[in-house]
């Protein structure tokens, strides 16, 4: 299992294996509107996560 | 995924450009982005002094950062608007942010000033967005100019410019399409004005603010009704999505082919404020009529 936290709020789990792709897809995002953080590195799309992982997604939308 | 300059593990994927990079070749990417900026619009030159509008954002700090990295001459400029919580977290990230790289960091203070934007609100019926903007762009002005600098650089992006102009063409507002330029010279008595960051986008700015590990005021302001614009960066992101370059090419077309031929005459300020000096149309600017003077 992989538990996805976004933006500091909401927490969702997906089997493993998957890659990045496919997470933000199911949620809904495109690669160029959040950040995806692994043990402090960015994931990009391809990327495939396997066994027990905990990955954080940032919108990069500004606040205002 | 490989970093197409050294083939290293890439950490960022930008299909607008092609290209993968890890985190060095990104952070020489984003800087090479933002020099190419700077020469191509002669922005400024490392004899300028350059004030930097810090707001405490992503956008703003990563804008300092890089200046400085690059070997600038750039100073901040905080605004605080009085805006309780919100504006005392901005603050500190901005001081903690000078501290650190050891730069000046100049501070205008609203309540001293005694139009603090929760006060302002309270007393005109004009939106309190575009009247915290009348009032930053005047200090950004008025400090600039008095404390000699040659420049004023704020942190807009490339999603930033797109979606502004995505909205003035949506609504026709011909009176800010003159205004939306990367520089806007120095005339009729205000400060030059520059974007060094609009060819880098929201996803690069927040890619470069998690590598360099700065630390940004990511909480709404609590007045921002902010969303229209997130509305249509998302709505540009899925165009970009299925057509990268899309961005960069409306923004850089519109620099090329309908800016040029718009006139800009109408709108100079010809008188200045009798109070304070500012160019304004009328007596008093805009400014000095919200600190009650008639
Ligand atoms: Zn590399
Ligand atoms: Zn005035």
């Amino acid at each position: 299992m992989v538990s996805v936290v976004v933006d500091k709020r909401d927490c969702y789990k997906f089997e493993t294996p998957i890659s990045v792709g496919k997470i933000l897809k199911k949620l809904g995002f495109l690669p160029s509107e959040v950040l995806v953080i692994m043990k402090d590195r960015l994931l990009t799309r391809d990327v495939v996560i396997r066994g027990e992982q905990e990955i954080e997604i940032r919108m990069v939308y500004s606040k205002g | 995924m490989k970093c197409i300059r050294c083939k290293k593990e890439a950490e960022v994927e930008l299909k607008s450009h092609n290209a993968a990079f890890c985190r060095d070749c990104f952070l020489h990417f984003f800087e090479n982005q933002v020099e190419k900026a700077i020469k191509k619009h002669s922005m400024f030159s490392k004899a300028d002094k350059v004030l930097v509008a810090v707001s405490g954002g992503k956008d703003s700090l990563t804008l300092w950062s890089v200046l400085l990295d690059l070997g600038y001459n750039a100073d901040g400029l905080f605004i605080n608007l009085g805006i309780n919580n919100f504006s005392e977290i901005a603050r500190s990230k901005v001081e903690k942010f000078a501290q650190i790289r050891k730069v000046k960091l100049i501070t205008v203070d609203l309540v001293d000033e005694g139009i603090s934007i929760p006060d302002v609100k309270n007393k005109t019926r004009r939106p309190v967005c575009s009247l915290c903007g009348q009032i930053k762009r005047y200090y950004f002005n008025m400090m600039g100019l008095t404390e000699g600098y040659s420049v004023l650089a704020t942190g807009h992006n490339l999603d930033d410019e797109v979606s502004r102009l995505f909205s003035n063409v949506l609504h026709w507002k011909m009176e800010y399409l003159k205004d939306q330029s990367p520089v806007l010279p120095s005339e009729n008595g205000l400060l030059k004005k520059v974007k060094p960051l609009y060819r880098v986008t929201e996803f690069d700015t927040s890619a470069y603010a998690f590598f360099k590990d700065l630390d940004f005021v990511d909480i709404a302001c609590p007045f921002s009704k902010g969303a229209t614009f997130t509305v249509y960066k998302k709505h540009l992101n899925q165009i970009e999505f299925s057509f990268p370059g899309t961005k960069i090419d409306f923004y850089q077309g519109f620099l090329k082919k309908l800016r040029p031929i718009m006139t800009n005459d109408e709108n100079s300020r010809k008188n200045t404020c009798k109070i304070c000096g500012y160019p304004t149309f009328s007596d008093i600017c805009g400014v000095c009529r919200l600190k009650g003077y008639r």
